[in-house]
């Protein structure tokens, strides 16, 4: 009993001091996260965290952007429109994201991407009924977490188009392609959201040894298997299989560099469910330093994913910052515009819907 | 693959399941030797077939020593250094002999073109060739019976956990266990997971921490200032012992898994106070196949008079150091390691003939601790110092640092490392304290269940936490 006592303590003296270690160590990385007022975020089941609703929370990253007021309306997204006060007729798009498409470090609403949108696609004529864009994008989610909410508003917004921004920080890249080790998934469930709500809510977004250590590569098991000597044969041996008609080819091109680049079963998933409501799926390429080669581009083009690629032009950033300034989001909007009009992804015109009543 | 992946773990955790759900001794050999193979062949296939000939070389050079004729003994003998030294000296020194020949050539102006070899440095060739040599040997000295089933010695070669970086087995010890049946033990996998444990908190959050700080400053010695320059050099020390002894731990661990015992290769080195003490404490799998093989059986140790003791010291040591790696920066503080060896032997030496004891005790009271503590001091200087030329690219670099230490520079660029890599540096300081104690008085706190959790819990945590998609190599993969 006095044994496992003293077991029991020193399990929880260890975490501990890998909790504070870890808060030594990586201190100085955290100096330039962002800073968010308290009751920005509020604890989602599913989601682990999302922007809480109606709030008008601050928001700053040091040496980046000042302090500026987030607004969100009254189903938590940066989005000033009633959900539920839709136009039946206007032709609907929905943008899912993360901090580009929520506009990390823009103060103004008016310079947000799905404004722009709306509006350039307004301008353009061709949809007399109108258009608009809702924006569900949510600061530091990954492409499950887009998918999921993204799913989440299906019933309530019936859009014709989804629009999924994708970036280098999504699992669609080896983790090895993404720039930094802090760039976790555990890092971006962050540790400036202050959540309320159940213990474990608290331990995921507070703890920083529970973050990690959830998030551990070590704890990964496609990992396991990937650098092994049986998967490489198995990689090259694929092509040559289905050559001979035995099995399918792999995705995203031959050889084992390219398959480990593959569409997250998320993004699969959603896209099944917009082909069952005839809903068209646009992959928006957003910022990718890590994938030059433009792999995944291919990998989507591959897989028969519609995208639009505005990844190439870094120059719209923030100072001190990667994400988009207000110049950013026109110009991102301008050439998914010209892309999606160019592409023949847009519908001719909006679905037939009911009013609302 | 790494001992530090997942991708290890993956591929241990079949092996293990596997190994303990055969029964027969035979199946279980069998199984573990495919297991070393493919883990081998997960670098490079066709580099497997050294292997295989390094093995079936000392195998067949086994079986002709059974002869009772001393000249086909030696025969045999001088076949196995021959055959394992001159692969060895091919693959691993080939282009160094080149380049150096071509140097030497162009500076007393005599120009050649010697083209480079292409070739790879078969991973683990090092190791697995000294641990061959140590069973030829062995085997000529009468000290072991030759093994006769090949299975047994190819698994001594390939044994997947120590394959690679060590610790190097004698074959003295680990023969034996082939022929023993392992029954499953819940306490072995408690202190094998145990060993494991530690090795990944040695390795992920000490050494691949400190491996920032060491590769900024010995990558641009010259714009930085002499603090940075010492933090560097001292963060070396412990990377380099945190990354060796990791990698025993990991190996030690899994083998115990297994139900085999390796042999231990670090006794918290920094408690030497000399340099003689440090070798036997550090990379003990090494330091003593030098002393036994080279040392003592190749120059003949203490045996040929005290000159020739000091020489063999400096010339054991200077081997050692090109067996650390092909580059004459290796070489040279192999011949600094030697030559402190030696004049601590002259000491001693003189020191004995003085009525003094060889040996100095640990200090009793206050002042014989500091005294203690002094030496200790003292004996790690002279190890870090020593690891400047180790890891520097070029003697250029080496001496840059070291003007650098003295503070012979201004520093121009800011920044080298956290503050809070001194924290990561003060784990192996308390750990050594903690071992200090132990040593003196006995008492061995790390051995309590509370500290134990503690420690084994920061270790595993700390290790998930801190890893990285893709983990540094051990750095002695490289040799």
């Amino acid at each position: 009993m006095r044994k496992t006592a003293s077991v029991f303590i020193g399990v929880l003296i260890g975490a501990l001091l890998t909790e504070v270690g870890l808060r030594v160590f990586f201190h100085e990385s955290e100096a330039t996260r962002t800073y968010w007022g308290r009751g920005a975020f509020v604890a989602d089941a599913m989601l682990g965290y999302r922007h809480a609703p109606s709030t008008d929370a601050w928001c700053a990253r040091e040496g980046c952007f000042e302090p500026y007021p987030v607004r969100t309306n009254a189903w938590g997204f940066r989005d000033r429109r009633d959900f539920v006060k839709t136009n039946p007729e206007a032709l609907r798009i929905v943008v899912g994201g993360a901090s580009f498409t929520f506009g990390l470090g823009v103060a103004r609403d008016e310079d947000l991407f799905h404004v722009r949108l709306e509006r350039r696609l307004s301008q353009s004529g061709r949809f007399p009924q109108g258009v608009e864009v809702y924006n569900l994008s949510q600061t530091g989610y990954h492409i499950d977490q887009v998918c999921d909410i993204v799913r989440e508003e299906l019933d309530q917004l019936d859009p014709d188009v989804v629009v999924i921004a994708v970036n280098q920080y999504d699992k669609f890249l080896t983790p090895s392609e993404r720039i930094s080790p802090d760039f976790s998934a555990g890092y971006r469930l962050a540790p400036d959201r202050f959540l309320p709500g159940r213990p474990v809510d608290f331990m995921r977004t507070h703890a920083w040894s529970w973050m990690r250590v959830t998030n551990s590569p070590l704890l990964n098991p496609p990992a396991w298997w990937r650098d092994h000597l049986a998967f490489r044969a198995w990689s090259s041996a694929r092509p040559v299989l289905a050559g001979i008609g035995l099995g399918s080819a792999p995705a995203g091109g031959a050889g084992a560099g390219a398959a480990v680049l593959e569409v997250p079963a998320s993004l699969q998933s959603l896209r099944d469910d917009l082909r069952r409501r005839n809903i068209a799926l646009v992959c928006m390429i957003i910022y990718r330093p890590g994938d030059r080669d433009g792999a995944l581009a291919r990998l989507l083009n591959n897989e028969g994913y519609q995208i639009v690629e505005i990844s190439s032009r870094p120059n719209w950033v923030l100072s001190g910052d990667g994400h988009w300034n207000a110049t950013g989001h026109e110009e991102a909007a301008a050439l998914v515009t010209t892309q999606m009009e160019a592409g023949g992804v847009l519908p001719e015109a909006p679905r037939p819907r009911k009013a609302r009543p | 693959m790494n001992f530090a992946s997942a991708t290890f773990f993956g591929f241990y955790i079949v092996v293990t399941a596997l190994y303990w759900s055969l029964s027969g001794r035979e199946v279980r050999k069998w199984l573990l030797l495919a297991a070393s193979y493919y883990f081998y062949m997960s670098w490079n296939i066709g580099l497997t077939s050294l292997l295989v000939l390094s093995t079936l070389l000392d195998y067949v050079v086994g079986l002709v020593m059974a002869s009772p004729r001393p000249g086909v003994r030696k025969a045999a003998l001088a076949t196995s250094c021959v055959g394992q030294l001159g692969m060895l000296c091919y693959f691993k020194y080939g282009n160094f002999f080149i380049d150096s020949f071509d140097s030497l050539m162009r500076t007393i102006g005599v120009p050649v073109s010697i083209p480079e070899l292409q070739i790879l440095l078969p991973v683990g060739i090092s190791f697995y060739t000294f641990q061959t040599l140590s069973y030829t040997i062995e085997v000529y000295r009468g000290r072991i019976a030759p093994r006769k089933n090949l299975l047994d010695f190819a698994l001594f070669v390939a044994f997947f956990p120590q394959l690679v970086a060590g610790p190097i087995q004698r074959a003295m010890h680990f023969l034996p266990q082939l022929q023993k049946d392992h029954v499953w033990s819940t306490g072995r996998l408690k202190t094998g997971l145990a060993r494991i444990a530690l090795g990944l908190g040695k390795k992920i959050v000490i050494a691949d921490s400190l491996a920032g700080v060491v590769d900024r400053v010995y990558g641009n010695p010259a714009g930085y200032g002499a603090g940075a320059c010492w933090v560097g050099a001292v963060a070396f020390a412990f990377q380099l012992y945190c990354d060796m002894a990791a990698y025993s731990d990991i190996a030690i661990g899994s083998a115990r898994i297994l139900g085999y015992d390796l042999q231990e290769n670090f006794n918290h080195p920094f408690l030497a106070r000399t340099m003689r003490e440090f070798w036997t404490r550090c990379h003990i799998s090494l330091s003593s196949w030098l002393r036994d093989y080279l040392y003592i059986f190749a120059l003949g140790g203490n045996r040929k008079g005290r000159f020739r003791t000091y020489v063999n010291l400096t010339i054991t040591m200077f081997l050692g150091g090109l067996w650390h790696g092909a580059g004459w920066t290796y070489a040279v503080w192999g011949l600094y390691v030697g030559l402190v060896l030696a004049v601590e032997k002259l000491l001693e030496d003189r020191r004995v003939a003085a009525g003094g004891p060889a040996v100095i005790p640990p200090g009793t009271g206050v002042s014989g601790v500091l005294m203690d503590g002094v030496r200790m001091a003292r004996t790690f200087l002279f190890h870090s110092l020593g690891l400047v030329l180790f890891r520097s690219q070029s003697f250029g670099d080496a001496m840059t640092f070291y003007s650098t230490m003295v503070g012979f520079r201004a520093p121009t660029q800011a920044g080298a490392f956290r503050i809070s890599i001194l924290a990561i540096m003060a784990i192996i300081v308390v750990t050594h304290l903690l071992a200090w104690v132990k040593e003196r008085t006995q008492r061995d706190w790390l051995a309590t269940p509370l500290v134990r959790a503690a420690v084994l819990t920061g270790c595993v945590l700390g290790a998930l936490a801190f890893a990285r998609e893709r983990p540094d190599a051990f750095i002695y993969f490289q040799f």
